[in-house]
């Protein structure tokens, strides 16, 4: 569960202003909006990177609003990936893990796993994205961040990664946030909110 | 009038004859040097004064260099990541010692561990005499060397995008354990490169050096030692000696260089 209650903040000359919502544990939501409407800033907020000016961030019904990203349970998809260019694949899938089995679990999920042993460089675009995302799904936390996670793989690739989503939602209680420009991925949405200059325009559920 | 030969330029002309003649400024002084002081190099090498000055320099350009690394580079991390009240005034006092001339260094760090200071009396006390010994040239070259330590690590620090470190955070790393795991790492070449610079700063340091510790002598000194006594005669092997080693780091911050222009890290 991801509860934002009143978050003011400011990056810059840019502000985020009284944002407040609920995504239920378990939920698939997803944050849409213009460029520079707020929601990366939103993510940061929620995973610890930026601290709020004003208000409260709860997840899993805890006051994380001035805890460390590491003790938060949250885990992060940032949009280029940012995967550790001086780590291989499975040294970059295995960071955060303490089982390995959850790293080949995923990575098979994800269709990853014949790439364990490569360099990052010489991974695509879209691989890079998925290996981000089996990353930060590794550690196995409550909620997960995902900022553009699927911009860069193709249509077919896009809908198996989602249906892995909506396999893993269904046999965890993780709750996903999930910044998106494609309407696609709002398939297996169960929560859509939707920012607009730095204010929650609105928030809807679609799916029960 | 624009004079054009082809592409030319008048303007490009002159450009040329200014750069070329300040390159053989730069380069015919060290060229004669090393040419007309390699016959005597090998007769410098068997000198002891000249070895044990040799083996002085290398130690204690070592010990400045790794106490610049120790406690240059958490300064260097702090001005390259964070915003904090007073970063601009310790920046400042970073940059301070590259303003001033070198002996004056040597006089303001005389002026701090002398005997007759609270400081240097109280050092006296530990049984750790500074002046006119292997710790006061190793205080002198960690002053004027420190800051060039300092500015390159921090412009390393801050080529590492810092959301890498972030994402370490979110897959469970301490701040300490992100910047080892992921900072350290991704900075590698341009602490490397630092460090080196600080080296080879502190072994070619002669004003402050002379001020605090004229003996036991460092090859910068007693190059002028022999200059002042014998002549050029006697000074050039020494001399061409300190020019040949200092190649040694620059052909590594060459190949550093090299291998980081096919580095990607942000």
């Amino acid at each position: 569960m991801i509860e934002c209650r009143g978050i003011h903040a400011c990056v810059g000359n840019f502000s985020l202003r009284d944002v407040s919502f609920v995504i239920p544990a378990g939920a698939h939501a997803v944050l849409t909006g213009p460029t520079a409407s707020g929601k990366t800033t939103l993510l940061e907020l929620i995973a610890g990177a930026l601290t709020p000016t004003g208000g409260e961030i709860r997840v899993s019904d805890v006051d994380v609003t001035f805890t460390a990203p590491e003790l938060r349970s949250v885990g992060l998809v940032p949009q280029h990936g940012y995967l550790f260019p001086h780590l291989n694949v499975r040294q970059n899938m295995e960071y955060g893990a303490s089982d390995r089995s959850a790293v080949s679990d995923v990575a098979r999920r994800f269709g990853v796993d014949h790439l364990m042993d490569r360099s990052v460089a010489s991974l695509s675009g879209g691989e890079r994205q998925l290996v981000a995302l089996c990353r930060a799904l590794a550690p196995r936390p409550t909620v997960l961040l995902l900022d553009e996670p699927l911009s860069a793989l193709d249509v077919s690739r896009r809908d198996a990664a989602l249906r892995q989503f909506a396999l893993l939602q269904s046999e965890s209680a993780l709750t996903v946030l999930h910044v998106t420009h494609q309407e696609t991925d709002t398939a297996f949405a169960t929560v859509r909110l939707e920012m607009a200059d730095g204010i929650l325009a609105s928030v809807g559920v679609t799916q029960t | 009038m624009r004079v054009v030969v082809g592409r030319f330029t008048l303007a490009h002309g002159a450009a040329w004859v200014l750069g070329a003649a300040l390159l053989l400024f730069l380069a015919v002084p060290i060229i004669l040097l090393v040419v007309l002081g390699a016959a005597g190099i090998g007769e410098a090498l068997r000198d002891h004064e000249t070895i044990a000055a040799l083996e002085m320099t290398f130690g204690t350009a070592a010990v400045a260099t790794v106490l610049a690394a120790l406690c240059g580079s958490p300064i260097a991390y702090a001005l390259s990541r964070r915003s904090f009240r007073g970063r601009t005034l310790i920046a400042a006092v970073v940059d301070l010692p590259l303003l001033i001339p070198h002996p004056v260094a040597g006089i303001a760090i005389l002026l701090l561990i002398s005997r007759n200071t609270t400081f240097g009396s109280a050092l006296l006390d530990l049984g750790l005499r500074v002046v006119g010994t292997p710790a006061g040239i190793v205080a002198a070259m960690l002053f004027v060397s420190a800051p060039l330590y300092i500015s390159a690590a921090r412009e390393a620090f801050a080529r590492v995008d810092r959301r890498y470190e972030f994402v370490a955070r979110t897959l469970g790393d301490t701040p300490w354990a992100a910047f080892r795991r992921v900072t350290l790492p991704l900075s590698r070449r341009g602490l490397a490169s630092a460090t080196i610079v600080t080296w080879a700063r502190a072994v070619s340091e002669f004003g402050a050096v002379v001020v605090l510790a004229y003996n036991p002598k460092v090859v910068s000194v007693l190059s002028y030692d022999r200059f002042t006594t014998g002549g050029l005669r006697d000074a050039l092997p020494i001399a061409a000696t300190l020019v040949l080693v200092s190649l040694v780091p620059l052909i590594a911050l060459r190949a550093l260089r090299y291998d980081r222009s096919n580095e990607a890290v942000s």
